[in-house]
């Protein structure tokens, strides 16, 4: 930086580390100044409110159009905003593995131009509200759009546009491959990415298509052609496989009569089915070394195989999670041992993530860099625990009440992702009704059977991103072989 | 090819009781936004109470706002606040450790706490009727956690803080050495947060926890709010229950006020660290103490953010990376414009296009049609924001004298004069910081040396065209004049 020629070096930090300090006062007693304090009001938590109006629960209302596409509805008054999603279990990342990227891509130059009814082409779209977003994920293709509610009618003709008529030409592709290539670009300089392709790779190998890597994808993605593309829309953006999803201030029979008119004329009957690569997960468990951390933690992550989201054992992992590494801040397990006994980590988080054909328990949390070995030593002997021990009655009833509670969000923004990933991931009406009985009637030793059957404590996959010095000796006294993989971060 | 625009609509907002004037070319779009009325209250022992009831939720919300932050960390104190925030947690004269939280978790609520620099903010969730239930873990919390502090969770709840630093900021010095800048030595926002290695929070006693705790965490110090389904007669029957007869020590609370500051003239702040990008940030310091500055902020905010900022780097970068932020504290606010730069990107450039943006908002109103679009995503984004309730109690909580649409209603109301003379006042070119983030890592270091934040070196320069300063002295109180004008 030439234009700063005359520096004047000052170290401002050491400066500002002065840590002259006067004692101070001590607190006065006694502490409480409440009168009565264990008066009984005080001693214990008082009885929940009879209320006489119970809040109701807003349902689903569905439609499947003749051309088979399926309309999902929940009215849910309040504010006056309408979320709507056009849904494509069909176009995923991988559904056409010749073409890596290429649903993401097709998805992306969806937005980049439509026919009108005149033939004109709009590059244009200018709604009530946001700006339609795409995603794509494993499991297929989403285009949303939020609006305020009086302007629903808007919003699903914009969304019917985007996904009808896409104009598909060559400025619109090739757009969005550069934005593509660019996201790649952008997305492999963060750590969630880098893990991403560590995780895939440890747990189903490291030749498996998902675990390809951003220069890969971005190379691949750079090669499509503007045929491709088009080629792949005709293929996968097709009713048979699509749906309709609206929540918030909206009356559900305007909603389907306006989708009707947008998407009822829609033809169909080319689509294909999805077919992904199958999983096998690893014999060999795995300890992970990636090189990107630049500071004195590490970021951790602890990888279990689960079974797929049919299987029979699979509200058990649900609430395996809940209880080994849920979302209570003072009780799961790993949550107990290492933040509250040790004091090692600021949170532990778990979840479990969702692929086509399978599972994985996700356990996510930082440590200093010295505290790695015994976050993981820690964690393996949880896992022992329940598996000799299965888990308590209390916390079974707390992981309970916890992953019942996520199904019955009051909020419009997780009632609609949920019923988005339902139904890409092509479960069935009755899934939700079949896993809250599932859930209600799992027991201590459903839990210890599945850990015992699945989880091997002395094989979890370990994945370690920070810095080569501190971690691989970690991990090294772990005791196992640590493949280090060198994760280019810099521009 | 021709391109035609599909004009959808740009409709404005008009809810109920949401004052808007109508655009001529524009139509008139009618929502029914709930009105909610939010009643006001204080008990005898001076704690404020707001109670924002909403028929159509299943949850009810609370949040206790108490008037200490980490501008209120006695000097050589770092972090007490924090601390003590975390030590709220750890049991009270009728709950163990913990139990605050699992006692909520057990009928399906969550809870939490927040410590900004001006406040420190509790909040619980949970099914309507578990109301009662809310109120006393609250009320216990407030009364009586002084008796159920243990000098054996301090250290492992040090650490913990400790941890929680680290994960959010990898560049804590250089943001601590900033904030040392921004405001003068004695203000209560000059000693900013450590989040390195501060060993001295390791010696804090648990009597350093109680006194500050004594000393702030009392009701006439407190606000106390509650949204969503209940019923406000009931509510306040149970809240003059809990805590009506809460008491505190008799000394007056002693709180240093805040004297909101403007830089006097341009400070330059070059920071070497090993981060991956360069980065280029420009802040403004802005006193800010009303509704109607932080509904002009906050629409300056969507506005450069929303994409003249990206407009203004066309041709320049192609980073993404672009960043406005608005940080509001009491009776200032911070503005923040950044870009982390593209290999290749050159920096002056880059700082030609951030200057760009500020100039263009400076030398004519927006035009309408723009600000109609920033206004309505705005808008979408604000009501979306209602969604969480506990967002809304703390919100509510930390600007307690507003309505939860009270900053929609204003937002709604400016033109784009009202944000041409924001820019001007807001904003201007000569008082302002300029943070330039430079990576100090070789081509050939890639992933080859432990990296540490020890590396990071913190230069101060010259102003331009000017003698060299040394210190914190380009910024001034209010209405003080400015020592670098």
């Amino acid at each position: 930086m030439k234009r700063f020629g005359l520096f004047v070096v000052a170290t401002l930090w050491l400066q500002a580390c002065g840590h002259a300090r006067a004692p101070l006062p001590l607190p006065e007693v006694p502490f409480s100044r409440t009168p009565d304090p264990d008066a009984a009001f005080r001693r214990k938590p008082p009885e929940p409110l009879a209320l006489g109006s119970v809040w109701q629960e807003p349902r689903v209302q569905r439609r499947t159009l003749p051309n088979g596409m399926e309309l999902m509805v929940v009215e849910q008054p309040g504010l006056p905003v309408a979320r709507i999603r056009y849904l494509n279990r069909v176009a995923g990342r991988f559904t056409d593995p010749e073409h890596p990227g290429i649903a993401r891509v097709t998805a992306s130059s969806l937005l980049n131009g439509t026919m009108l009814p005149n033939n004109q082409v709009s590059t244009h779209l200018t709604v009530v509200g946001q700006s339609p977003w795409v995603s794509t994920s494993l499991f297929g293709t989403e285009v949303g759009i939020s609006v305020f509610s009086p302007a629903t009618e808007s919003g699903i003709e914009a969304l019917a546009r985007v996904v009808r008529y896409p104009v598909l030409d060559t400025r619109a592709v090739t757009g969005a491959i550069e934005h593509n290539v660019r996201r790649e670009y952008e997305n492999s300089k963060t750590v969630e990415r880098a893990v991403h392709g560590l995780k895939i790779g440890t747990l189903y190998g490291w030749g498996h298509l998902w675990a390809m890597g951003a220069p890969a994808l971005q190379e691949a993605v750079r090669s499509l052609e503007v045929q491709q593309v088009r080629s792949f829309y005709t293929a996968t953006y097709q009713p048979e496989h699509s749906a309709l999803v609206v929540v918030g201030d909206v009356a559900a029979d305007q909603v389907f009569a306006w989708a009707t008119a947008q998407f009822g004329g829609w033809q169909g009957g080319l689509a294909r089915n999805p077919v992904h690569q199958p999983l096998v997960s690893q014999a060999q468990s795995r300890m992970v070394h990636a090189v990107y951390s630049i500071g004195d933690q590490t970021t951790l992550r602890v990888l279990v195989p689960a079974v797929e989201v049919n299987h029979p054992d699979f509200p058990a992992f649900e609430l395996l999670r809940e209880i080994f590494v849920g979302s209570s801040l003072f009780k799961s397990r790993a949550v107990v041992a290492l933040r509250h006994q040790q004091g090692s980590t600021y949170g532990v988080t778990g979840e479990l993530v969702r692929v086509p054909g399978g599972a994985y328990l996700q356990i996510a949390l930082a440590v200093d860099n010295d505290g790695l070995t015994e976050a993981v030593r820690t964690l393996r002997k949880e896992i022992k625990r329940i598996a000799a021990e299965g888990v308590g009655q209390g916390e079974l009833d707390r992981a309970r009440r916890a992953c019942l509670a996520a199904l019955h969000t009051g909020r419009t923004g997780e009632r609609i992702e949920l019923l988005s990933s339902r139904f890409l991931q092509g479960l069935s009406e009755g899934s939700v009704r079949e896993f809250e009985e599932r859930i209600a009637t799992l027991g201590s030793e459903d839990i210890r059977r599945v850990v015992a059957k699945y989880v091997e404590p002395e094989r979890l996959d370990v994945i370690a991103v920070g810095n080569t010095y501190a971690t691989i000796r970690s991990l090294q006294r772990i005791g196992r072989r640590v493949d280090e993989y060198y994760v280019k971060t810099k521009d | 090819m021709r391109q035609v625009t599909a004009y959808w609509g740009l409709l404005l907002l008009a809810a109920a009781g949401l004052a808007v004037e109508a655009q001529a070319q524009s139509k008139r779009l009618s929502l029914n936004v709930p009105a909610l009325e939010s009643q006001r209250f204080s008990l005898p022992n001076g704690l404020r109470v707001v109670l924002e009831a909403d028929p159509s939720r299943r949850d009810v919300a609370l949040a206790v706002a108490y008037g200490v932050g980490s501008r209120d960390d006695p000097p050589g104190y770092q972090e007490l606040a924090h601390i003590a925030e975390h030590m709220a947690f750890q049991g009270s004269r009728h709950l163990e450790a913990g139990e605050v939280l699992s006692l909520l978790e057990d009928v399906g609520g969550k809870g939490g706490a927040l410590t900004f620099p001006d406040q420190t903010v509790y909040h619980m969730v949970v099914a309507a009727p578990h109301l009662p239930r809310l109120l006393w873990l609250e009320s216990e919390r407030m009364a009586f956690t002084l008796e159920g502090l243990r000098a054996e969770r301090l250290k492992d709840e040090v650490r913990v803080v400790r941890s929680e630093l680290r994960e959010r900021s990898s560049l804590g010095v250089m943001w601590q050495a900033v904030q040392r800048t921004m405001f003068p030595v004695g203000h209560p926002y000059h000693q900013g947060r450590d989040y390195e290695k501060n060993k001295a929070v390791e010696d804090y006693s648990i009597a350093d926890v109680r006194w500050l705790m004594q000393e702030y965490y009392r009701p006439s110090n407190a606000t106390l709010v509650l949204v969503g389904n209940f019923a406000p007669v009931q509510a306040r029957v149970l809240i003059e229950q809990y805590f009506g007869a809460i008491g505190e020590v008799e000394r007056p609370l002693q709180r240093t006020a805040v004297v909101p500051v403007e830089f006097g003239g341009v400070q330059q702040l070059l920071f070497q660290a090993p981060v991956f990008r360069d980065a280029i940030t420009l802040v403004w310091a802005v006193p800010c103490g009303d509704l109607r500055c932080r509904a002009r902020l906050s629409l300056l905010e969507r506005l450069v953010g929303g994409g003249r900022l990206r407009s203004a780097l066309d041709g320049v970068s192609d980073s993404t990376h672009t960043q406005v932020e608005v940080d509001i504290r009491a009776e200032q606010a911070l503005v923040y414009l950044s870009v982390k730069l593209d290999k290749g990107d050159e920096m002056t450039a880059v700082l030609q296009a951030l200057d760009k943006v500020v100039r263009d908002l400076q030398q004519a109103p927006v035009p309408t049609d723009e600000l109609d679009t920033v206004r309505l995503g705005f808008a979408m984004d604000f009501l979306n924001g209602q969604e969480s309730l506990v967002d809304r109690a703390v919100l509510l909580a930390r600007y307690a004298h507003y309505g939860s649409y009270d900053l929609l209603r204003e937002v709604l109301r400016l033109n784009g004069a009202d944000l041409q003379e924001a820019a001007r006042a807001y904003l201007p070119a000569g008082r302002r910081l300029e943070i330039y983030l430079e990576s100090n890592v070789r081509a050939d270091e890639e992933g080859q040396q432990e990296k540490s934040l020890g590396n990071l070196q913190v230069r101060q320069l010259g102003l331009p065209g000017g003698a060299a300063r040394e210190g914190h002295h380009a910024v001034a109180p209010r209405g003080a004049g400015g020592a670098g004008r």
